[in-house]
């Protein structure tokens, strides 16, 4: 009956270490890379917005961050990019840090591209940098229209 | 098991992406038009007020508008204290009060479209609050009165610096 009952945990604790090893992949090699496919990655975490210039671009970039209570810690307006970052919850030690691009395209529209980290892990889900990209495109609006 | 931990955790991330319902009202506290047709010279003067306040700057981009600065200061508040002790005697653990802070502020300028020669600064503060019992806690610092104060000595600054006085 043991025997039976052992056989029955082994999946569960074979989820479990899969799941943690998922979840705790570090080490040098786990820690320097990680991440999925890159072109599933980039798909995700890239846009495409209009724009009369990069400057512009940038300026809504870091208005939005704003707009989501994160704190500019960098910006590099040669390079496109923007480094912020976010409380995410009331107790100090869950942060959010963001790095975003932007890059003039030949057809002079901007890819804004967005990383972004929940303390150690990389955050992956699609959902959080549509929610990103819809409240830049709203920044980037009201930019245009002079809502302040 | 891991499958509802992620779901519940992809929900949560995602959530802090979406502005939250006062962002507007924020925005509005957090900004103010200035007439002035030099962007650089408003940029100074932020900068001239956060020394004001006895913060050091840790970080600056004129072509974005960008001054990032920060302070440590004490976060003791005698009220507090009195509390803090009383509760502790009441309850027979100790319990902590606001000890020291950590404050962290981003002060944007942008151009103004509509108002030619009208510059925007906007600034937000943050502070990591670490209380008598080691704790700690963050936050985004949404008194009001804050943010008047600040744009009151900004007002007054770009003045002076104006006059160069």
């Amino acid at each position: 009956m043991n025997v039976i009952r052992r056989c029955a945990l082994l999946p569960l604790l074979f989820a479990l270490l899969t799941g943690t090893q998922q979840v705790f992949a570090g080490g040098s090699k786990g820690g320097v890379i990680e991440g999925g496919s890159q072109v599933e990655q980039r798909s995700i975490q890239t846009r495409r917005f209009a724009g009369t210039d990069k400057n512009m671009v940038m300026r809504g970039v870091i208005s939005a961050l704003q707009d989501l209570d994160f704190l500019i810690d960098a910006a590099d307006p040669e390079l496109g990019l923007v480094t912020a970052t976010k409380f995410a919850g009331r107790f100090a030690g869950h942060t959010i840090r963001i790095t975003v691009t932007v890059r003039a395209e030949s057809d002079g529209q901007f890819a804004v591209r967005a990383n972004a980290r929940l303390n150690e892990q990389a955050i992956a889900d699609a959902q959080t940098y549509q929610n990103f990209f819809t409240t830049l495109s709203k920044s980037l609006f009201l930019a245009e229209q002079e809502v302040e | 098991m891991l499958a509802i931990v992620g779901c519940s955790y992809n929900k949560s991330i995602s959530g802090a992406f979406v502005p939250s319902q006062s962002a507007l009202e924020s925005r509005q506290r957090q900004s103010r038009l200035f007439e002035t047709k030099d962007e650089t010279a408003l940029l100074a003067a932020g900068i001239a007020v956060l020394q004001d306040m006895g913060f050091v700057v840790d970080e600056t981009e004129k072509a974005v508008g960008l001054v990032v600065a920060s302070k440590d200061a004490s976060a003791v508040d005698a009220s507090d204290v009195v509390g803090s002790v009383i509760l502790s005697m009441l309850l027979g653990d100790p319990v902590g009060y606001d000890k020291s802070q950590n404050i962290r502020c981003s002060l944007i300028t942008s151009p103004s479209r509509l108002q030619r020669g009208g510059y925007y600064a906007r600034i937000v503060f943050q502070r990591i609050v670490t209380d008598s019992e080691g704790h700690q806690r963050v936050e985004t610092i949404k008194d009001p009165d804050i943010y008047a104060d600040f744009f009151e000595k900004l007002a007054k600054s770009v003045f002076l610096e104006a006059h160069e006085i």
